[in-house]
């Protein structure tokens, strides 16, 4: 059994650690809050040009990722003609993920060549799209903020490589 | 190496002797408690890293620095109220091979010296076997990085 002291301690520390949890400015939706843990299968983010067109073009890219059989979960956001993807690898193949993003990058350019691809395996990236997604959907977003924080999550990307 | 000295039969019965007062080392229980108490103690870093990459703004790359010394923080302050070694007492193994165990080298050493001073107690003997870990950490890393050059710049 512990002596008071140290419980008291103890305590100090894990009262500490939960105010700091509580510092966390992001809104989460209720795919972002168990993006980390499980498959949530997200609507694909589409920033600009929105038609229904277009968002049928980013569910055929979707169908494109989850068609590469080590990948289980994908999340697409497109502005313009920039398309971020991000997905998930089953747990056993994550040791051959350089070989899977290569593999992903050169389909989807084949595939869908008039895009410019930023593809990331990245559980970071796939929480941040899936954020943006859920805020894409969300009425009363501007556009003009929903592409600052792609832009924002492009870049996020690019300080990884 | 040295040939194996041959025991002589007064040897040889006093080790048949000492065998049966030996006492019997529970290999597979200490196993199955390092396997879990370590397993756990990875559990809780896997849960840090989603930590910081859920509220902080860390990449899956960058979210293990934090992490682990965050993990060797707790670490620390464990040692410091006498827990981690009962914890140690109790896994062996399963909590000194996580980074959590050099957090514990590093404390427990300025605690045992810090009657002979702060300087030459705490200071000259804190890293007394947390050292080796860094200089055959870092020997081993520089030797793993020079092989990849090599490879990558002969591979392509």
């Amino acid at each position: 059994m512990l002596k008071p002291s140290r419980m008291k301690s103890l305590s100090t520390a894990l009262l500490l650690i939960m105010v700091l949890s509580g510092c966390s400015n992001e809104e989460s939706g209720p795919q972002s809050k168990k993006a980390l843990f499980s498959k949530v299968n997200p609507k694909p983010a589409l920033i600009a040009p929105v038609s229904m067109e277009n968002r049928k073009e980013l569910e055929r890219i979707k169908q494109d990722v989850m068609s590469v059989n080590t990948n289980y979960d994908a999340a697409i956001a497109r502005k313009g003609k920039e398309v971020l993807v991000s997905y998930k690898v089953k747990h056993f193949k994550r040791f051959q993920m350089k070989k899977i993003e290569s593999q992903v990058t050169k389909k989807l350019e084949k595939d869908f060549p008039s895009y410019t691809f930023t593809v990331s395996s990245d559980y970071k990236i796939f929480l941040e799209i899936v954020r943006l997604s859920e805020k894409t959907n969300r009425p009363g977003t501007s556009t003009k903020e929903a592409a600052k924080r792609f832009n924002q999550i492009v870049k996020l990307k690019e300080e990884l490589t | 190496m040295p040939k194996k000295k041959e025991l002589n039969p007064q040897q040889q019965k006093y080790q048949q002797l000492q065998k049966n007062y030996e006492t019997k080392r529970p290999v597979l229980a200490n196993c199955i408690k390092a396997f879990f108490v370590g397993g756990l103690i990875c559990l809780v870093g896997q849960a840090l890293t989603y930590f910081y990459i859920y509220f902080f703004n860390f990449t899956e790359q960058t979210a293990g620095n934090p992490t682990v010394s965050t993990m060797i923080f707790i670490a620390m302050l464990l040692t410091g109220f006498g827990i981690y070694d009962r914890l140690g007492q109790f896994a062996g193994a399963g909590s000194a091979i996580p980074v959590t165990g050099f957090g514990n080298a590093v404390i427990s050493a300025a605690i045992e010296h810090r009657t002979e001073g702060l300087v030459l107690g705490v200071g000259g003997n804190m890293f007394k076997l947390a050292g080796s870990v860094i200089v055959f950490g870092v020997f081993s890393a520089f030797i793993v990085a020079l092989i990849k050059t090599l490879i990558m710049k002969i591979g392509g």
